[in-house]
């Protein structure tokens, strides 16, 4: 019986598609479908869908395109066609705590010109914005469909290699690399990764369980080792890419194969257990 | 010999500006004293009605400060429940005079509020001057004080940077505890209690006159313009009635003498200082010229539409800054409201 996995993500899906051309022949058992589209700069196109009979159908011209593309085919995500399902970023991971780092600190954070907050402050509004997610909305309308188990896979880690930048001719990267590395000079990186580890817990609550990355695949709490970036590849310009040399966020189809092994593992049981990590 | 009366504008009389004009139109009910720049930094605080106040002033443009912002991405609705985005700090509902004064004398360092540590039905510690800022409360003693120290340090910056201080007036019922004089936004056993060891006892019903409220703002006034001495100031008398009173009469007759004395203080002190202006938030939605229609069904909590005809005559006076236009609904603002926890009490 083959077990039909539909995989949904941004430009991160990148990694997953390049990791299954490497897993899949080892896989015979397993389809992989796979939905996404990349941001539009700050702007999720993927977040603009409906649901309807039983389906998450685009809601513009340009995500459809590229559900066809990345799926080989499909303009919707037949959502009772499928066993399983594994979501990548889509508003989960390091960068909402990235962002609520920039002006805000709980005790045992270093950054004094901060505002004071409580760790409860912090949790909250990142399990809120969590819970606003993208990737929430989505394990919400699968769950009103289905019983099949939802993988949510958070953003990776940047590349440790981040550190030896000074910065990007990226508007958007430069901001994160130049706080990145503070936020390591400071040594809040443990800090921060506990947070972010213990605020997944709220995506239980829309059914999902996450998968997030560790051990060898973690480097110093908050990054991720370079040699599963270097060759990275990313869904963008209506394609699957290699990234640019400059790009320390996105991963390789190592990255990928090791993400989604992860994710098969806990297959055909589906049964959740907490925090079950690479 | 010609009467006093002769020759006075139509808004002089109430046949020529309250019976013969529709209530929606009724003119120059307002009149600013000064004009609030566009890059002029405005502090706001008071009773639940000033989160409307702060609201809708950021909503048209001006530069309503905020030394303590939420969490950036924290949603809107969590951010109320950690008392953000109410007030130009994070110091919850101010509801009297002695309370702001309170405050700012503690922000400066005068003084130190006295049993400054309340715990909850839960075991839960709060911050007794801020109850409701921290919902799921705190553990440590320490931990509070840690907090207040650096809400404090934003509290003395706003001071001390604002140019203009809207501040709504709530009440004239208040608790203190007897033997420091310290003052509470909610009476002991509300939402939490003094530490173990001191009662209900410990503590004293107060019911500010408008002389005193009078004075209480005088002091704040002066301590602000010590450091700060351009800052004009906005008065305004929350239009709200009580939840509920201690003072053993009636809540309406309660209600009618706690915003005629406060009414009474802000006349008080929009007669005596240059920077200190008043607007009728008050009169508009509370005498019969509206006859009461801005209330919702239970004639204490103002519509969202009594909320936006309120800062529309603001506004006409201090216009919104770039392409903002008067009117509209007021969006709406999820009020956190220690006064109206009282009614659970009923």
């Amino acid at each position: 019986m083959t077990l039909k996995i539909c995989c949904i993500g941004t430009s991160h899906l990148g990694c997953l598609k390049s990791g299954w051309e490497t897993l899949a022949p080892s896989h015979p058992e397993v389809a992989m479908t796979f939905f996404g589209a990349p941001n539009s700069g700050l702007t999720e196109l993927i977040s603009d869908v409906a649901l309807s009979d039983g389906q998450i159908i685009p809601r513009t011209q340009m995500l459809a395109q590229y559900f066809q593309f990345t799926s080989g085919g499909h303009t919707n995500i037949h959502v009772k066609d499928y066993d399983a399902f594994a979501i990548i970023g889509c508003g989960v991971g390091l960068t909402p705590l990235f962002d609520i780092y920039q002006t805000h600190r709980s005790d045992g954070m270093t950054t004094e010109e901060a505002i004071f907050v409580s760790q409860n402050c912090l949790l909250d509004t990142a399990r809120g914005v969590f819970l606003g997610s993208t990737a929430s909305k989505y394990s919400k309308a699968i769950k009103s469909l289905t019983n099949a188990p939802i993988f949510i896979i958070p953003d990776p880690r940047p590349s440790i290699a981040v550190l030896d930048q000074d910065g990007s001719p990226n508007r958007i990267w430069d901001h994160y690399i130049r706080l990145i590395k503070k936020l390591h000079l400071n040594n809040d990186g443990r800090l921060v990764c506990d947070l972010f580890r213990q605020s997944l817990s709220a995506l239980a609550h829309v059914g999902a369980k996450v998968i997030d990355a560790s051990g060898s695949m973690v480097s110093e709490h908050i990054f991720t080792p370079d040699e599963l970036c270097r060759g990275s590849v990313w869904l963008q310009n209506g394609a699957y890419e290699q990234s640019p040399s400059i790009d320390f966020f996105h991963m390789n189809g190592q990255f990928g194969g090791k993400m989604l092994t992860a994710v098969i593992k806990q297959l055909p049981n589906g049964a959740f257990q907490v925090e079950n990590t690479v | 010999m010609n009467s006093p009366y002769q020759g006075l504008p139509q808004k002089s009389f109430w046949k020529t500006a309250v019976d013969e004009v529709h209530p929606l139109a009724l003119d120059e009910l307002y009149k600013k004293k000064f004009d609030i720049h566009p890059d002029h930094k405005i502090a706001t605080g008071g009773s639940c009605f000033a989160q409307h106040v702060a609201s809708r002033l950021r909503t048209s443009g001006y530069a309503v400060m905020d030394k303590e912002p939420a969490p950036i991405g924290m949603p809107k609705e969590l951010a109320t429940h950690y008392g953000f985005g109410l007030y130009s700090a994070r110091y919850g509902n101010i509801y009297t005079a002695k309370q702001l004064l309170q405050l700012s004398r503690e922000a400066f360092g005068q003084i130190r509020p006295s049993l400054p540590v309340w715990t909850r039905p839960d075991g839960r510690l709060v911050d007794a001057q801020r109850p409701n800022i921290e919902p799921k409360g705190f553990g440590t003693e320490e931990e509070i004080s840690l907090h207040r120290r650096h809400h404090l340090s934003h509290v003395k910056t706003m001071l001390s940077d604002m140019d203009v201080f809207i501040f709504t007036l709530g009440l004239t019922e208040s608790w203190a505890h007897l033997e420091s004089g310290t003052i509470y936004p909610t009476a002991p056993g509300t939402i939490a209690s003094p530490p173990q060891g001191i009662d209900v006892a410990d503590f004293e019903f107060v019911n500010f006159s408008a002389n005193e409220t009078v004075e209480q703002f005088k002091a704040f006034r002066e301590l602000v313009q010590q450091s700060n001495p351009k800052c004009k100031f906005i008065l305004t008398v929350s239009p709200v009635p009580l939840t509920a009173t201690a003072s053993g009469q009636h809540v309406a007759v309660a209600t009618m003498y706690s915003k005629s004395a406060l009414r009474a203080a802000a006349g008080e002190l929009y007669g005596a200082f240059d920077d200190v202006d008043y607007f009728p938030s008050y009169e508009i939605i509370n005498s019969p010229i509206t006859r009461g229609f801005f209330f919702d069904k239970n004639m204490r909590t103002v519509s969202s539409q009594g909320v936006d005809f309120v800062m529309s005559r603001f506004l006409c006076e201090h216009p919104p800054v770039g392409q903002q236009t008067i009117g509209g609904v007021a969006a709406e603002v999820d009020l956190s409201c220690e006064d109206a926890l009282l009614e659970a009490f009923s």
